[in-house]
């Protein structure tokens, strides 16, 4: 069984260049969706312990947006993306072509933000998984997403240990891609979380002739 | 007050000591912190529990990770440092089921069966759980102060 810990750089290379189409595809939808031109940086991909995460992204108290999805079908894991406070201001913004300040109602700007974080985490996650599907063949459904805005440390905890979970086969390390989106007029980061089971991880890289 | 020298209890981690030593467990979300006292000896420790059952094909090299594994280790390391097992009293933090889906149904809760596990490992070792900051959808920070023996919560103001 191979564990992320253990990825050898062809292994990581291969993860790296399906993180990069999959973030292309994703990107693309944004810019369609916000008739905009988005320039984005080649993906960063790292192997993160667990208890190492937090200290990555400013510690365990630093207030995020999570969204966590969990994906079904050939290959099975979990995603989960997280926007900095700001940042998700700032896609907001992109979005929505206002200031969130500007709108009346907090109740309802909690509201709108929150769908719209979650809609382009959809949409970047079926592209990223669309990606995945075309290069290996091995079909991958992603489920609603769920929100949360906390503390980073409940929000990652939480996602990567999950009621469903077999827990021989707990991965104690996630693959973190980080991508940099820039606009005519902002900028932000974005943070993407892959935490496959590992029975999957094994198997997409028999797919991929990378084992 | 939490003082610099509080101990933070992190993921999976079992630790114990006497007054004046503080704990502190940050960004509790489906996790829990049980916290164990002996206010005569002024003994305590924290378990910070991920997991509710411990996987039966496989040693454990880490009994903090799982319920039924951290509540028996915790008491027995608490012990060890002179605390009486008649008097100890529990307080357990956690447990919340963070991600809200759209479905009603919530599918996720990993939160509840921690409470469920760590709360049948403690009626099995036959100590009281005297208070009990669970469930709920938020994140919460943890200070035990073994001086006095108590314990805080705090949680995040929402963003409104």
């Amino acid at each position: 069984m191979i564990c992320l810990e253990d990825l050898n750089e062809k292994q990581l290379d291969a993860m790296r260049e399906i993180a990069n189409v999959g973030a292309g595809h994703a990107v693309t939808a944004l810019s369609q969706m916000i008739s905009d031109r988005i320039s984005m940086s080649v993906p960063s991909i790292t192997v993160v312990p667990v208890n190492r995460i937090c200290q990555c992204f400013g510690g365990p108290e630093e207030i995020v947006a999570g969204i966590f999805m969990k994906v079904f079908g050939d290959i099975s894991g979990k995603l989960l993306f997280l926007f900095k406070k700001s940042d998700s201001q700032r896609l907001f913004e992109m979005i929505i072509g206002d200031s969130l300040e500007n709108k009346t109602g907090s109740s309802q700007n909690e509201q709108l933000s929150m769908s719209v974080l979650k809609e382009v985490s959809n949409i970047m996650a079926g592209a990223y998984l669309n990606a995945i599907s075309k290069l290996t063949g091995l079909n991958m459904l992603s489920s609603v997403p769920g929100y949360a805005y906390d503390m980073l440390g409940a929000i990652i905890s939480s996602a990567i240990y999950d009621e469903s979970d077999n827990e021989d086969q707990l991965s104690d390390s996630v693959l973190v891609i980080k991508t940099h989106l820039k606009t005519a007029g902002h900028e932000f980061d974005g943070n993407f979380f892959l935490i496959p089971d590992v029975q999957s991880l094994d198997r997409m890289f028999q797919v991929l002739g990378v084992n | 007050m939490l003082r610099e020298d509080a101990i933070s209890v992190d993921m999976a981690e079992i630790k114990v000591a006497k007054a004046p030593q503080q704990f502190v467990t940050f960004g509790l979300g489906s996790c829990i912190a049980v916290c164990v006292y002996d206010a005569l000896a002024q003994v305590g420790g924290v378990a910070h529990v991920l997991l509710p059952t411990s996987p039966a094909s496989r040693e454990i090299t880490t009994p903090g990770k799982f319920g039924d594994t951290a509540v028996p280790e915790l008491l027995k390391q608490i012990e060890e440092l002179g605390a009486i097992h008649s008097r100890l009293q529990i307080v357990i933090v956690g447990g919340a089921n963070m991600f809200s889906f759209d479905t009603k149904k919530t599918i996720f809760d990993i939160g509840k069966r921690n409470i469920k596990a760590v709360e049948t490992a403690c009626a099995l070792a036959g100590v009281p759980i005297v208070s009990r900051f669970v469930g709920g959808d938020c994140g919460r920070r943890m200070e035990f102060d073994l001086d006095t023996g108590l314990v805080n919560v705090c949680t995040i103001e929402r963003l409104k």
